[in-house]
């Protein structure tokens, strides 16, 4: 049996080296009744439980139950079984229909067997999992009290997994005053530093990939800095490793893509592109919008989505590519559309009226429906809107009145203008000799009501009550 | 009607109570004079073939089961006393109602009947009546006057039950009319963790129960563990740790978790902080979200506590938190469990935060994620309605399950963003 521990568990090795310490047999030391290991996910929790069970003790002596398999206790009773019990014949008798006959039925087939009394080692994977399915709140006691119950036939020692700390694995039903004197030993499993992972993933993205040892010693300090990258903007929002091992590992096919292509457009071999331009926060962000949250697999995205493409297409202003209702934009990307549709849509001696929060009372309130009823016009929202150029002023006292006080304008607003210009649904016009006057610049707002109206709803913005 | 029940005149004082510690087992000689008379009490039951009813009471892990498992030791060394008596015991977890105690009580018996080399075949049959079943066992011994000892863990639960409670067959047991083929007695020792354990049963089943109540006390820490380390071989000075684990469990001294630290301790000797790991190993663990959580998760836990702040004031609730260090009258961290919140409430909140601070600007799915790893670490737990009838929402319903203070100890760390630390100390979160 192996007693190192492998490459990818070397920030573990406190852990390692405690719960060894724990589950080796001793000859006077006994072993530990319940051991309850918790932290966030994918930290190597089971994997080194499971390493270190396979070092010290017999595979027979093993118990593991993995409790994402497990849909209502008859099934825990017997997964258990089938682990606990080797003759095939024996287990066709034990099937446990409650609680009684499971620990019955453990005790009966320790006492036939009373001449081998062994040590058996109980691991229960997601633990929080299998203790919704008791319906009495007592199972967690009756699993640390096992020994007794079977009046000390089954010797054990119960290793719990948990995301969760102890605390917060009691639930309101259960035996918490039995419990309380119960405590198990707790290792605790802490999150990988941005550091760790960088190690990690590096060593682990390199195996994924299907390069050369030539390939890869060229390669290999990109793919660092690539991945220093990433993990500048990913870290921030994850720190699940097999997570950032997905969207990391896109990214880097996506960089050996570009890297091949390269190649072969410069035929004297000079690699000369800055790659590190292509990853800014636009396209991590894409990654991590899509690749992250599910809504698009590894390969639909290499498929749709190229980092050159990409920029290509931000340089041209060419946003066909991308479908309008599927670009998630950032609020004061949403609140300038909004302001700016209001401004070519409401006359501008109206502003006062809507706009001017001191001066919204009923009686403006009532001077505006008195106007619609006056001219008789009821805008329908399928009539054609033509757009009239918008004043940046304007545009911008519109955006600071619906946005409110509190946030002020800065550089930042300015340049979700030119991001929506880039985008095309806003233009910036000039007179008609095409010159553009940098004081008063005019916009031109590009977008369809459904749009707007789809993006006011998404921040909850009532568009319908500002439109004349 | 045997009258042994009832009065107890060789004990001079009906209520002992007990310190128990380990390795001797116990080190107090009027204790263990205790224990002596408790010891010599049954002997004299189960040779005098007289029931008996006693209670045994004490905190939970405080020594009960060890106190009774060294006592039935001792008298299994008496070959008169071993032969006739015969030890069942019953949990009232599992056992409270009659069937199943029956079907646990067969398979006990079958298991002396295995030790004796004779045929078992008692939990095949299917019986009702536990007269019955004790008669069939002794026949099948061909064995008279036995003694059954019957130990109910547990017991409170078993007084609980209402309906079907084995209680009801086991006194009935104790008082029907034996035959001469089977002449038994039975010794009932109830042990519970509730001082009051005697008020639950019904007044019929509590006039059965003798005056005989053992009080059980846990023993000084020191002392148990000095006995466990002497048990487990170790000659080591282990003072330090010995007065560190004095102050950890100063407050309640459980037996089982004292051995744990110990068996912790001695198998990890090599670590240097094991000293520290003793009072971590007894208290209760924190959440550990120091170090653990994103800086997007803990924008959205301080956002939630802040939408619970806004809540809890307009309602006219007080609320009490840390809001600094030094502050006398802070509740250390009182847990905030009661105001309920939702997803779409964080993140209409969220949104007007990102407005001032684009850095955490990212698309709702990954909001949504971060929010359900806050769920699967237990920091946000799903409401459970009370009623049945209660009309659940589309949305989850969600509350919190961490301390202030451990988010303030995350708050005043400097490995978290100005912005965020900003955003806690603005809303005296």
């Amino acid at each position: 049996m192996s007693d190192s521990l492998p490459d990818s568990f070397k920030y573990r090795s406190l852990q390692y080296s405690t719960i060894k310490h724990l589950l080796s047999y001793h000859d006077t030391i006994p072993y530990p009744k319940q051991l309850y290991i918790f932290g966030n996910s994918n930290t190597g929790k089971s994997s080194i439980v499971k390493h270190v069970l396979e070092s010290v003790v017999t595979k027979s002596n093993i118990i593991y139950i993995d409790c994402r398999e497990i849909f209502s206790l008859n099934m825990f009773f017997n997964s258990f079984f089938s682990s606990f019990i080797n003759d095939v014949d024996d287990k066709k008798k034990f099937y446990p229909k409650n609680l009684n006959e499971f620990i019955r039925k453990i005790r009966d087939y320790c006492f036939k067997q009373k001449k081998k009394q062994q040590h058996y080692f109980v691991v229960l994977h997601h633990i929080e999992l299998l203790l919704q399915y008791d319906t009495s709140s007592t199972l967690l006691y009756i699993l640390f009290k096992l020994e007794e119950l079977t009046l000390d036939y089954f010797k054990y020692t119960l290793i719990m997994i948990s995301n969760k700390s102890f605390n917060n694995l009691i639930t309101e039903h259960t035996i918490e005053a039995d419990l309380g004197s119960l405590l198990p030993i707790t290792i605790f499993f802490s999150a990988y530093t941005r550091t760790e992972l960088n190690g990690i993933l590096q060593q682990t993205i390199t195996t994924f990939l299907d390069l050369s040892s030539d390939q890869l010693q060229l390669l290999k300090q990109k793919i660092s800095i690539i991945l220093t990258l990433e993990l500048q903007l990913f870290y921030d929002v994850t720190n699940d490793l097999i997570e950032l091992k997905d969207i990391c590992l896109m990214c880097i096919k996506d960089f050996l893509r570009l890297n091949e292509r390269s190649i072969g457009d410069n035929d004297d071999g000079d690699d000369d592109i800055d790659y590190r331009l292509f990853y800014q926060k636009e396209f991590l962000t894409k990654a991590l919008n899509s690749v992250y949250t599910r809504t698009m697999s590894v390969r639909k995205f290499l498929d749709t989505h190229d980092i050159q493409q990409v920029k290509i297409n931000n340089d041209n202003n060419y946003y066909s590519t991308l479908n309008q209702q599927d670009v998630e934009l950032p609020l004061t990307c949403k609140y300038l559309l909004i302001a700016c549709y209001l401004a070519a849509r409401n006359p501008s001696k109206y502003d006062k009226q809507l706009y001017d929060k001191r001066q919204i009372t009923k009686r403006s309130k009532r001077s505006k429906i008195a106007q619609k009823r006056i001219t008789g016009m009821i805008k329908s929202t399928n009539e054609i809107f033509i757009s009239k150029p918008v004043l940046l002023n304007r545009l911008l006292a519109i955006y600071c009145s619906i946005v409110g006080e509190n946030n002020p304008l800065t550089c930042q607003t300015y340049q979700h203008l030119t991001t929506l210009c880039s985008m095309g649904m806003l233009k910036l016009v000039g007179n008609k000799t095409g010159n553009i006057n940098l004081n008063e610049s005019k916009f031109l707002c590009l977008i369809s009501y459904d749009y707007i109206k789809q993006i006011a709803s998404s921040i909850q913005f009532q568009i319908d009550h500002l439109l004349l | 009607m045997s009258s042994s029940l009832r009065h107890k005149k060789s004990m001079n004082n009906k209520r002992k109570i007990m310190k128990t510690t380990d390795s001797t087992i116990f080190r107090n000689a009027e204790i263990e004079a205790n224990i002596e008379s408790l010891l010599q009490l049954l002997k004299r039951h189960i040779l005098e073939m007289k029931s008996e009813t006693l209670l045994v009471s004490g905190f939970p892990s405080s020594g009960k089961t060890k106190v009774l498992e060294h006592i039935f030791t001792n008298l299994k060394t008496d070959p008169i006393v071993n032969d006739r008596m015969t030890i069942i015991r019953l949990n009232g977890l599992l056992h409270a109602v009659e069937t199943p105690a029956l079907q646990e009580i067969a398979s006990q018996l079958d298991m002396y009947l295995s030790d004796c080399n004779i045929d078992p075949d008692l939990s095949t049959v299917p019986i009702d009546n536990l007269q019955l079943l004790l008669e069939m066992y002794i026949s099948k011994l061909n064995k008279s006057n036995r003694c059954f000892i019957i130990v109910l863990n547990q017991f409170e639960y078993f007084a609980q039950q209402k309906l079907n409670s084995i209680l009801y067959a086991l006194f009935d047991t104790v008082y029907a009319d034996k035959s001469t083929l089977a002449c038994y007695s039975i010794i009932t020792i109830a042990v519970s963790n509730r001082a009051d354990c005697l008020e639950l049963p019904e007044k019929r089943l509590k006039s059965r129960f003798s005056n005989i109540h053992i009080i059980i006390n846990a023993p000084n820490s020191i002392d148990f563990a000095k006995d466990c380390l002497q048990r487990f071989g170790s000659t080591r000075d282990h003072s330090n740790e010995l007065m560190a684990m004095d102050k950890a469990f100063s407050t309640y001294n459980s037996l089982a978790n004292i051995e744990q630290t110990l068996i912790k301790m001695l198998r990890c000797c090599h670590d240097n902080n094991t000293i520290d790991d003793i009072g971590e190993t007894f208290n209760r663990p924190n959440t550990q979200i120091h170090g653990c959580l994103t800086h997007l998760e803990i924008l959205l836990l301080l956002i939630g506590l802040n939408i619970v702040k806004q809540i809890e004031l307009n309602s006219g609730k007080r609320i009490h938190h840390t809001v600094d260090s030094d502050d006398e009258d802070g509740n250390d961290g009182q847990q905030i469990n009661d105001t309920r919140i939702t997803f779409e409430q964080v993140y209409n909140e969220y949104s007007k935060y990102i407005l001032k601070n684009q850095k955490y600007f990212y698309d709702k799915g990954v909001v949504s994620k971060a929010f359900d790893r806050l769920k699967d670490r237990g920091l946000l737990e799903k409401h459970r309605n009370r009623y049945m009838n209660e009309k659940f929402n589309d949305e989850e319903i969600l509350s919190f399950s961490l301390k202030c203070d451990e988010l303030q100890s995350v708050l005043d760390s400097t490995t978290i963003p100005t912005e965020i630390r900003r955003y806690g100390k603005m809303n005296n979160i």
